[in-house]
């Protein structure tokens, strides 16, 4: 049974990277961007492919700890801890599958847009945001409610550190002067086109709005499992949780930073390529981080559970 | 699900639960069911030397901190003595 849903996961992996890759080869370049960095659409192809090798091994790194995850969870479905453990790997998968899912999108919409398709070049931006946001929103639902039951098992209730209410604070401002102080006002040379494509209070209320509520979601887990951590009894238990907690707030911190990325888009794209690719690898890097982490994690409490 | 009668059993996953914390009754449950081949909730003193031996096996494969499997094997070594 195991290994059935194992290759119904992989198998999805599977068919989203084929897809992502043939799309990427095979579709072609936008021509301004060919021009900007001033190379030829085989260049392109080729530096794409610098950017899928790593992007398709994430891809598989987050698979993979949600995998491990999601087997931890199943096998203590009857325990107290039970629940709870199956709403974060619940989050986490969503977050997993999110990732090609964006960037295939992404991927297409771009090329039906720059192919002079009406309804992509109006809505093509605004379908692959909210794409991104959709998933955003569940998964940290998911990863907010598994973390707030967990607090159930130590019976005691959290207080709300100063610093986490300021460094929301902070998160949100900054998050609202990407956007509405760079993102929007400012089109970029090359594109001529915000990067939103859409009014400003659209944008605050359907875009912002919705990212800061689930940023507020992913830090009140990312305390609730650091406190869970330290007031929950078992020292060989906390030494697996700690991999698994810091694993889940690299993973939410990689989902802000992606966010300030988009909305810094039109800033990004004045970027040599170089200083670019830097910034993409490491997004990267920081999302392989969180999921390896959580693999670790999950492998050490699977082992409490198999040991006999 | 053994019955809070079985008092010996429950002190093993209480000494058990300062190290394995929420998964101590799982864990103490399936060592008893596989190796001693008896209910969790039958567990007497006469069986408690060889849960012992077993669960030492156990942490050893776990963790590699032998200070804390000798910690917690002589914190379950009182439960015989008692």
């Amino acid at each position: 049974m195991k290994w059935l849903r194992l290759r119904k996961e992989f198998q999805g992996l599977l068919l989203l990277c084929v897809l992502y890759i043939v799309f990427s080869l095979l579709l072609p370049t936008d021509s301004a961007r060919l021009e900007k960095y001033g190379i030829t659409e085989q260049q392109a192809k080729l530096l794409s492919l610098t950017i899928m090798i790593p992007l398709v091994a994430i891809w598989v790194t987050a698979f993979n700890g949600y995998i491990r995850f999601k087997d931890y969870a199943i096998s203590i479905k009857k325990g107290d801890d039970g629940p709870a453990f199956n709403l974060l790997a619940t989050g986490t998968k969503i977050l997993a599958y999110g990732l090609p899912i964006n960037s295939l999108s992404g991927l297409l919409a771009n090329y039906l847009s720059v192919q002079n398709v009406t309804f992509f070049e109006k809505n093509g931006t605004i379908i692959t945001n909210y794409i991104a946001i959709i998933i955003a929103l569940l998964a940290f639902i998911y990863i907010n409610q598994g973390a707030r039951t967990l607090l159930n098992i130590t019976k005691k209730i959290p207080p709300m550190p100063e610093s986490t209410v300021v460094a929301f604070l902070i998160l949100s401002i900054s998050y609202c002067y990407a956007v509405f102080g760079r993102g929007i006002s400012l089109p970029s040379a090359t594109t001529n086109a915000s990067v939103y494509t859409l009014p400003t209070l659209v944008v605050a209320l359907s875009v912002v709005l919705p990212y800061l509520y689930t940023w507020y979601k992913g830090l009140i887990a990312a305390y609730c499992l650091r406190f869970y951590e330290h007031n929950v009894s078992g020292i060989l238990y906390k030494r697996g949780l700690r991999h698994l907690s810091l694993g889940i707030a690299v993973v939410i911190l990689s989902q802000v930073l992606l966010q300030f990325t988009i909305a810094l888009a039109n800033n990004l794209a004045d970027l040599k390529l170089k200083s670019l690719l830097i910034v993409i690898y490491l997004l990267l890097l920081i999302i392989g981080i969180g999921y390896a982490l959580i693999a670790r994690g999950a492998n050490k409490l699977r082992r409490i559970e198999e040991v006999s | 699900m053994p019955s809070r009668s079985s008092t010996l059993y429950y002190q093993v996953i209480d000494v058990t639960k300062r190290y394995l914390g929420p998964a101590a009754e799982r864990f103490i449950t399936r060592q008893i069911e596989t190796h001693l081949n008896k209910r969790a909730d039958k567990l007497t003193k006469k069986d408690l030397q060889q849960l012992l031996d077993w669960i030492r096996v156990a942490m050893a494969l776990l963790t590699d901190d032998r200070k804390l499997i000798e910690d917690y094997m002589n914190n379950l070594g009182e439960l015989a003595r008692k």
